[in-house]
């Protein structure tokens, strides 16, 4: 990506809130069209607008009902008679373009729900306060059953599709929000998340792979939320054996650089998303304590962009995906004015918790 | 055109699929946005028409060599597009198209969509996933003469970026799948004299000291 000019940065000794919300505004009424690569997961882009809205404690920027109707009208709906255990999954659609309308007799032909975009679809309805029992969770959980591979592992969408952690996670959030875990054999899946726990104590992404961070918030929030892991499991030194949380704490610490940010992996640059993956697994560990805040401020406002907005690394423009985890960054570093993290979910306590 | 082989230069003089004659048959199916759509995209003319056009031979279900072509030209706009990599391994199938053509596109698909990864490189938005779950396809159909070649391409994708997390996760893959175990303690070496910090060739090395049959 281009650097943008050395000018544009300068003075960023705060945290720029009123011109966060008046990017996150401007993306509400029209994303521009760079956007349009990722128009699949316009429901995800969605929720790093209007949750990112919410963390900087302006949602009522959102026309709440125009956003729930225009959720749920990405939902799949099985035809009458249509059986749950058809191998299929109805949950949500991730975009228009996966969207196709069912036929005469309302069959469904074209199914393309997707785990991700129905996490996503579920977050937003639960941040703007929709009544979730409103929604046909029954039919969401049960159908979910058939995405899990016989390995406790999910696969995102009925026709197939790489299985790892990030589907877990989007699993476990579901049935959490849904508060309905009929969705999956929870046995299995927690087996799958700790054969994904590496030499190092960090997660991989599967079985085998390099420790990283987004995997290990997957790992570390899926437990949490499915209840095999407490809160604070440092000091309550009871210290779940499911876990070795000393190694993970080991390999955890050691994330945050001389720049202050964090890396999601040894040995590479510190970019501003971890400052949430890492930041949030901390949080569940309760080890966030550790973290050297000043300096992770310090790296986060030179990736903050003059006009709103965070970037992936120093001085670069900025994207909604590096713009959402630094106002989670931010959240969990208490700034002033931002509201309070639920770290399991990424949004905010009050939408979490129906506050 | 088969599998859209010179889908490189057609992005700087594309011609509008509406002009092109072996379409003129087509009618395109617009995007229902609804009512009242939130946080819109702004969508170019080219992609809004490249998925019309899509959306009109996948309800019609046309197994063409003009499709295939087609899907190839939407997933360059959208690559993330399961929908869209769903129906065109309908077609590799219907069609009986050379596979080992399909593994050209795909790598020529992996290096236009580098840049695209390294923007959204992290956690859930990956549409580099997309390409390479399409590959794993492809190279589970072709069997273990694919292994050479699936080892190959994380080689070439590694040589430009050495800690290429799904590249990685692919030549595990391609290892536990097709085999092909028994240079892979030497790879890591190399590797590892090329930059000593390279954690994931530790990674690999601890993978093939635990996991290999040898």
């Amino acid at each position: 990506m281009m650097n943008s000019t050395e000018e544009e940065y300068r003075g960023c000794e705060i945290m720029e809130k009123d011109v966060h919300v008046t990017f996150l505004e401007l993306m509400y009424y029209l994303l521009p069209s760079p956007y349009e690569s990722q128009e699949i997961n316009h429901l995800t882009l969605a929720y790093f607008v209007i949750s990112g809205l919410d963390i900087l404690d302006s949602l009522h920027k959102v026309a709440k009902d125009a956003v729930v109707s225009w959720v749920l009208s990405f939902q799949a709906h099985p035809g009458a008679k249509t059986d749950l255990n058809d191998g299929q999954f109805y949950g949500f659609h991730g975009s228009k373009t996966s969207q196709f309308p069912p036929d005469e007799n309302g069959v469904l032909i074209h199914n393309n729900s997707h785990l991700a975009s129905t996490y996503c679809a579920i977050s937003i309805l639960k941040i703007v306060g929709y009544e979730l029992s409103n929604l046909d969770s029954e039919t969401i959980v049960t159908s979910m059953r058939n995405l899990q591979q016989p390995d406790g592992s999910f696969i995102p969408i009925h026709t197939g599709g790489e299985t790892d952690l990030r589907f877990v996670y989007c699993a476990a959030a579901i049935c959490f929000m849904l508060d309905n875990w009929s969705g999956m054999d929870k046995e299995k899946t927690k087996d799958y998340i700790l054969r994904c726990q590496s030499y190092d104590g960090g997660f991989g992404l599967v079985p085998g792979a390099e420790s990283h961070g987004g995997a290990t918030y997957c790992a570390m929030a899926s437990l949490r939320l499915m209840g095999f892991i407490e809160d604070n499991i440092l000091s309550s030194c009871a210290s779940s054996s499911l876990i070795d949380a000393p190694l993970l704490l080991d390999w955890i610490l050691q994330r945050q650089g001389t720049d202050g940010g964090f890396q999601g992996r040894p040995n590479k640059s510190s970019d501003t998303c971890y400052a949430f993956w890492i930041g949030a697994v901390l949080r569940i560990l309760g080890g966030f304590k550790f973290v050297d805040n000043k300096a992770l401020r310090g790296f986060l406002l030179s990736c903050q962009y003059k006009y709103g907005g965070f970037s992936k690394f120093p001085g670069e423009y900025p994207d909604l995906y590096h713009s959402y985890y630094g106002f989670t960054a931010f959240s969990l570093l208490e700034e002033s004015g931002l509201k309070s993290l639920f770290s399991e979910l990424g949004i905010t306590e009050n939408a979490a918790l129906a506050l | 055109m088969e599998s859209g082989s010179s889908e490189g230069e057609e992005v700087q003089q594309r011609v509008p699929l509406r002009e092109r004659v072996e379409w003129s048959d087509v009618t395109p199916v617009p995007q229902n946005d609804g009512p009242n759509p939130v946080v819109p995209i702004q969508y170019t003319e080219e992609f809004s028409e490249v998925m019309d056009y899509f959306r009109a031979v996948y309800l019609t279900d046309e197994r063409s060599p003009r499709a295939l072509a087609l899907t190839a030209e939407a997933v360059q706009f959208n690559s993330g597009n399961y929908t869209v990599w769903h129906f065109r391994r309908l077609l590799l199938e219907s069609l009986k198209v050379d596979l080992n053509d399909e593994l050209e596109f795909v790598e020529r698909m992996a290096a236009g969509n580098s840049k695209n990864y390294q923007m959204w490189c992290d956690a859930l938005l990956c549409s580099f996933f997309h390409t390479l779950h399409h590959r794993r396809w492809v190279a589970e159909k072709l069997g273990p003469e694919a292994r050479n070649n699936e080892l190959e391409f994380t080689k070439k994708i590694l040589s430009v970026d050495a800690k290429h997390y799904h590249a990685w996760s692919h030549r595990q893959w391609a290892l536990q799948t097709l085999g092909g175990w028994e240079d892979e303690p030497n790879y890591c070496t190399e590797l590892l004299k090329e930059d000593i910090f390279n954690n994931s060739a530790w990674n690999q090395r601890y993978f093939v000291i635990t996991r290999s049959p040898f």
